[in-house]
């Protein structure tokens, strides 16, 4: 399988009295992560399912992504904590893209390629990058192809 | 429930959708439905899913659409079967069909009960609680698509009357209409008389796939009651066909 590990876009900081969990996306954030979507569309990325986790910046993340998409997209809070094997069993589509959080996505990323989670430090994400993983969804058994910045994902999207 | 309109004109484009008491309502007949038979919760909940879903429409959302579809969806067969055995006339179905509909209610209900204790239930319920309001500026265009769609489905309906799928289009994106236009505060009677001509309709029909499906003995009784539905079923296609007709103008705001 292919499986796109993707850091949520830019949020806005937390304002007094906010939940952590209702922050959105800022204008930037959006605007940057766009063009993110410009280079993975470009990548020919096409998505079976996108899952991502219940707080609004992953959600906004996802409706960004929502032109990849040809399968579902589904919210778990599953990626809103520590990899679990229920989250690595939810991986059952040939094309699938995750939307989540820090030290998350590097935890998932260690554990998928090296089996090891406390590698994670090895595979830091950019706010809106993307690790881009194939093989399959066993750990210590998938094969990191690319990990891409946003910079270099919105240049892709650039060329012509 | 339905959304509180705000005070404020509703075509202003300063006006500023809130859904977070369709969302508490949500949460509430989740919770009903999961706790007790309760067949109110259980249409109280689709009904809050299809509008929490024409909201992120409006607001140009895409995430979280599929989700309540799936969380919608899982609530159907109970749905379908509590209405047809509440509806039903001492005697008018036999036995044995009523029993056939009652272990089928039961199956129906386990996996809806399933769906309400899933992770991706609970997930939800965090994630709406979070969705920004939306304006009634960004509404406009999303609302203009939606009757787009009821223009088209009606169309679609006149070229062949007699394919029951289209009377389904139409009624779907009737109900979008209505909502859509209930989230910003306007008027949609119009909509709302269509609705029931198509609504009568649908659950007839819905009452056919369901007596046709399950097990049953021949019996005579059950005969004239398939019998009779089938004249329902075109009589309500006609009326339906009609009121669409009466009412398309005065929906989407046609000139006379």
């Amino acid at each position: 399988m292919k499986l796109l590990v993707v850091r949520h876009a830019i949020a806005a900081d937390p304002v007094e009295g906010q939940r952590d969990s209702a922050r959105p996306l800022t204008s930037a954030g959006k605007r940057k992560f766009e063009g993110v979507v410009r280079g993975l569309k470009r990548l020919d990325v096409k998505l079976d399912l996108l899952l991502h986790s219940p707080l609004l910046r992953a959600v906004e993340t996802a409706d960004l992504m929502n032109a990849l998409v040809e399968g579902e997209t589904r919210v778990t809070s599953l990626l809103a904590r520590a990899p679990s094997k229920a989250l690595i069993e939810a991986l059952d589509e040939p094309s699938v893209a995750l939307v989540g959080h820090e030290p998350y996505v590097s935890e998932l990323v260690a554990w998928l390629v090296t089996g090891e989670r406390q590698l994670a430090r090895g595979f830091p994400f950019k706010k809106g990058g993307v690790a881009w993983l194939e093989g399959e969804p066993v750990p210590g058994q998938m094969t990191l192809a690319s990990m891409l910045t946003p910079a270099q994902l919105r240049a892709i999207g650039r060329k012509k | 429930m339905r959304p509180a309109h705000r005070e404020l004109e509703p075509a202003s484009d300063a006006v500023e959708v809130d859904c977070s008491a369709v969302r508490i309502a949500l949460q509430e007949h989740v919770a009903r439905a999961r706790d007790a038979e309760d067949s109110r919760a259980v249409h109280g909940l689709r009904v809050a899913c299809a509008r929490l879903d024409v909201f992120l429409r409006l607001g140009r959302r895409r995430a979280l659409r599929d989700d309540l579809r799936w969380l919608r969806r899982s609530a159907s067969n109970l749905r379908d079967l509590d209405v047809l055995l509440e509806s039903s006339a001492a005697g008018e179905l036999d036995a044995q069909t009523v029993s056939s509909l009652s272990t089928e209610r039961t199956a129906a209900r386990a996996a809806f009960l399933e769906v309400l204790a899933s992770e991706r239930c609970e997930a939800l319920l965090d994630a709406l609680a979070n969705v920004p309001s939306v304006s009634a500026q960004r509404a406009r265009a999303p609302l203009e698509r939606l009757a787009e769609r009821v223009r088209r489905r009606g169309e679609q309906l006149l070229d062949a009357p007699a394919e029951f799928e289209r009377h389904h289009a139409l009624r779907r994106a009737l109900r979008r209409l209505r909502y859509a236009r209930e989230w910003l505060g306007m008027d949609c009677t119009a909509i709302r008389a269509l609705q029931d001509s198509l609504g009568a309709l649908n659950d007839a029909l819905v009452r056919e796939t369901w007596i046709s499906r399950v097990e049953r003995p021949a019996s005579s009784a059950l005969a004239s009651a398939t019998s009779d539905s089938s004249s329902l079923v075109q009589s309500l296609s006609a009326g339906a066909l009609h009121a669409w007709r009466a009412t398309r103008r005065e929906i989407l705001e046609l000139p006379a």
